[in-house]
């Protein structure tokens, strides 16, 4: 298998580091039936990619044989983002040439320096990658790593944006909603749940993605954050 | 875990006042300053940028006793309507000219004269107050005494009545009538904080978006699997957030 390397991979500050930990958990709750999981937002910026990111390498930490898919094929960010580079090549493969029938699937899974933790990356974006989205290939990618993989994370462009989710989710057993607090209007985050609802994609969870966690409200100081955290505040993340 | 559908997404919307409350306990910091910036600049302006005037007062009383020396009740009566009389006359022109005249007024015209007077008569009372506004003092008073001899002296002959008499004669005073500079300070000062308080909550009730765990269980019957906070802002994000519109579009 190739390697690829991430060089911007980071380790998080403590309460990040346990708000992913907390979503790992909860995930793992939901049970062996939702494996293939497409991480999505409403609109850019939410902070799908980092979540998908964070949760994948997680998901990994505990000794699970993981995958992440980058399928924001018009506009990933996830190479740029996390400096991946593989080796020497100079025109490496990913997703957009196994879909476009040009490489085995075999050749766009690489391995991370994080044990257990594969990736299948996007080189190239593509404008339009519809029919690449709804070949067949796609589906016969996830039917078969499926069968390899514990969990397999799938980074997908937003759903108020483009109908590029809404090709990808039936190849999934469920969706995370990645909500940006306080900037995305309820309304577009009703719409994204209906959308998946539409095509019967269940809701496997929903994130928060950049909480004040201070300020929120008059309830904050029952919430679970505000009581603990002034014992744990002073810990510095490992 | 079973699947979770979520409530369907519920269009009115309750105010909780106590977040309202909250808002105000959030920022008091905020209110504060404005409401001392506001009394500070309220009163600095009254102080140092609006003159301020001054307000003297004479006093007449217009009964004529008719008969005797006694005053009876129609005496009351005409003492009255002469009241009346009087408030009208005692800003005619040629009060205001003699006025003007006696005193060496420069810099005055009868309708600058005019509007400095304010004729007062009580319901019910035949007592006549002359109030001079100005910006000196002495002036104001001279003024008010001058229209005070004037009513005595040159009116009853127009009226044909007997004269008025002097209760008090003006003083010159010693506070300003205007501006309060403290007191506009202080209404400066809530209004400001009013103003700003105004503002959190106009901008809180048109709030549109996701803040809290409660917002997500509350609108979609879900609570989030995790609250990533915001330190990592910088790093979770390739582009800076932007403000999201209806409608998406964009790449």
């Amino acid at each position: 298998m190739k390697q690829l390397q991430m060089k911007a991979m980071q380790s998080l500050p403590y309460r990040s580091k346990e708000a992913i930990n907390r979503l790992r958990v909860n995930l793992s709750y939901c049970g062996a039936r939702y494996k293939r999981i497409m991480i999505t937002s409403s609109v850019p910026g939410e902070g799908k990619s980092f979540t998908s990111v964070y949760l994948w390498r997680a998901m990994a930490e505990t000794g699970k044989h993981v995958l992440l898919i980058d399928a924001d094929i018009r506009r990933s960010t996830l190479r740029s983002q996390y400096q991946m580079s593989v080796g020497r090549e100079q025109h490496p493969v990913g997703l957009v040439n196994y879909l476009a029938g040009q490489v085995p699937l075999k050749e766009i899974i690489y391995s991370t320096d994080i044990p257990g933790a594969d990736i299948i990356p996007v080189f190239r974006n593509i404008a339009n990658p519809t029919l690449l989205l709804t070949s067949p290939a796609f589906g016969t990618m996830m039917e078969t790593l499926a069968e390899q993989y514990d969990y397999i994370f799938i980074d997908t462009p937003p759903l108020d944006s483009v109908s590029d989710g809404l090709q990808i989710a039936p190849h999934c057993d469920g969706a995370l909603l990645v909500v940006h607090c306080g900037s995305t209007p309820r309304k577009l985050v009703d719409s994204s749940i209906k959308q998946l609802e539409t095509i019967n994609c269940p809701l496997v969870g929903t994130v928060l993605n950049q909480v004040e966690m201070r300020k929120t409200s008059y309830y904050y100081r029952y919430s679970r954050y505000g009581y603990y955290n002034k014992y744990y505040r002073n810990e510095k993340g490992s | 875990m079973e699947e979770r559908r979520p409530r369907g997404y519920n269009e009115e919307e309750e105010i909780d006042l106590r977040e309202i409350l909250f808002l105000f306990r959030q920022n008091v910091l905020r209110i504060l300053i404005a409401a001392i910036i506001g009394g500070i600049l309220a009163w600095s302006v009254s102080y140092f940028w609006i003159d301020p005037t001054y307000k003297a007062t004479s006093k007449l009383y217009v009964v004529s006793a008719s008969s005797d020396s006694v005053v009876n009740l129609s005496d009351l009566q005409i003492g009255s309507k002469l009241a009346l009389d009087y408030e009208e006359l005692l800003l005619t022109r040629p009060v205001m000219e003699s006025t003007i005249q006696n005193l060496h007024l420069k810099d005055e015209t009868v309708g600058s004269l005019r509007s400095k007077i304010d004729i007062d008569n009580p319901k019910e009372t035949r007592i006549l107050k002359i109030t001079v506004t100005s910006k000196d003092p002495q002036y104001s008073a001279d003024i008010a005494n001058e229209m005070a001899k004037l009513a005595i002296t040159w009116l009853p002959s127009v009226m044909e009545s007997n004269a008025p008499n002097l209760v008090e004669s003006a003083v010159p005073p010693t506070a300003q009538a205007a501006p309060h500079c403290v007191r506009n300070g202080v209404i400066a000062a809530v209004a400001a904080a009013a103003f700003v308080y105004g503002c959190y909550v106009v901008a809180f009730l048109l709030d549109d978006t996701i803040r809290t765990d409660e917002d997500m269980e509350r609108y979609f019957g879900v609570t989030p699997m995790a609250d990533i906070p915001l330190e990592n802002a910088e790093k979770s994000n390739a582009n800076a957030p932007q403000r999201a519109r209806k409608g998406g579009g964009g790449k």
